[in-house]
């Protein structure tokens, strides 16, 4: 076999669709049952709201319960997932930044590179806040997802000092929708819905968690700053972590060239 | 239910009225490849089955954002994707990719020789290792398009990313993956 030919993609393909069907997954454990039972006791416990249910409900009940069922149901849904492209917000009630966590510092991604390798390497290009140029670039690659970049700004009169780490700001840009960053806060009150560019975004005042997945597992870090997140309209998820306010969060953000 | 298998679209709009036996249908239909896909995510079949269940719980719940003519396989695969991501575990845990121990062949499949059934399976255990080598970005790529054998289209959606990404990952993946094989070889 060492003598032939390296295959071509389509023969490539072939062979691992043809190994696909040979994998000894594990056996695949039934689920509708369980499924369903879920669904008919959250229904009956009243811990889920009725939507889609409602076709079952009384025209009646629906009518006078409509309203209640649909602002529950928005606020659980809202409650239990938020995203924006690549990152993920979790409500967590109870969540608060352990002391134990570490913050979210760039040097754990490895040595910084320069800006065009960090291009070259992540295969995209941010745009960038208007102002003093970053002064370091890292390669975000998690193994997971397309590799993202980050860029860190040391501290200065523009960009105070983060705390617990040696950097004013810090900006992570992602490709995609492929939901690895988490980040969990402690209540739905602590996510504010903003907008940059007339795009959806999401200001994050409060002390949070963000993890990564990683192929090592998932790494937890601890947030002090405040932070706004929002998706350019190429996609890119931008995450800008800074000591500044929310005006002044959103003007720089809206000033991304 | 009646008498001819109803269409998805059809399990998912009697879903959408709170038909939890139409949902349970679709949950049916789609549990080997939603739990695989999680198995191929988590490696761990106890993380898998959590991964699956949760996420048809919440397909469900989201059932109201689910729009008309859209595909109930991938959109139910990115749910999936993500709740898998989001139990994974210490790789010390990791189950690894193997093959069956005996193939299953039908009953008009001619059997192979000895001699070629044992080349075949060391090219197919090669490949095996190979895949394992790769990063893994290349690793799920690889994994939703050919040994799942979702369309390109499909493996976009579940994994969340656009379809020019797929295409490009894909190619970058099936680069890496002949490089893998070289090495070994050489080595």
């Amino acid at each position: 076999m060492d003598e032939r030919m390296p295959m071509s993609d389509e023969d490539l393909g072939r062979a691992l669709g043809t190994l696909g069907r040979e994998l000894a997954y594990p056996g695949t454990p039934s689920m509708a049952p369980a499924v369903t039972a879920r669904l008919t006791t959250d229904r009956s416990a009243g811990h889920r709201p009725p939507f889609p249910g409602a076709a079952l409900w009384s025209r009646r009940r629906v009518v006078v319960l409509v309203a209640v069922g649909v602002f529950a149901a928005l606020a659980l849904a809202a409650a239990a997932r938020l995203a924006i492209g690549s990152i993920q917000i979790r409500v967590q009630p109870g969540v608060t930044p352990s002391a134990s966590l570490p913050p979210v510092v760039p040097e754990v991604l490895g040595d910084a590179v320069s800006p065009e390798a960090a291009v070259a390497q992540a295969g995209f290009a941010a745009a960038l806040p208007a102002g003093p140029a970053p002064d370091e670039v890292y390669v975000v690659d998690s193994g997971f997802g397309d590799p993202g970049l980050l860029f860190a700004w040391r501290p200065s009169e523009v960009y105070p000092a983060l705390p617990g780490t040696d950097h004013g700001m810090l900006l992570l840009a992602l490709q995609g929708d492929e939901e690895l960053v988490v980040k969990t806060v402690d209540r739905f009150d602590d996510v504010h819905r903003a907008s940059v560019a007339g795009r959806r975004a999401f200001w994050i005042p409060v002390p949070h968690t963000l993890s990564v997945s990683t192929e090592a597992g998932t790494q937890t870090y601890s947030v002090a700053g405040n932070v706004l997140i929002w998706q350019a309209a190429d996609g890119i998820t931008y995450r800008l972590e800074t000591t500044l306010g929310r005006a002044a969060a959103l003007a720089l953000a809206e000033g991304f060239a | 239910m009646e008498g001819r298998p109803l269409e998805d679209v059809e399990l998912v709009e009697r879903a959408q009225g709170g038909d939890v036996a139409a949902y349970g249908e679709l949950v049916e239909r789609y549990r080997e490849v939603a739990f695989r896909t999680a198995w191929l995510i988590t490696r761990s079949s106890a993380d898998a089955e959590d991964a699956a269940q949760d996420a048809f719980v919440k397909a469900f719940y989201a059932l109201g954002r689910f729009r008309s003519g859209e595909a109930f396989r991938p959109w139910i695969l990115r749910i999936v994707s993500n709740e898998a991501r989001n139990r994974r575990r210490s790789a010390g845990r990791r189950q690894h990719l193997a093959l069956r121990a005996e193939r299953e062949r039908g009953p008009g499949d001619a059997a192979p020789s000895p001699e070629a059934a044992t080349v075949a399976r060391e090219d197919r255990e090669r490949l095996l290792a190979a895949l394992e080598r790769l990063p893994e970005r290349d690793r799920l790529v690889i994994a939703h398009r050919y040994l799942l054998e979702l369309s390109e289209a499909e493996t976009a959606e579940a994994l969340g990313v656009r379809p020019g990404t797929v295409k490009s990952r894909l190619s970058r993946a099936l680069e890496r993956l002949r490089a893998s094989m070289e090495v070994r070889s050489d080595g």
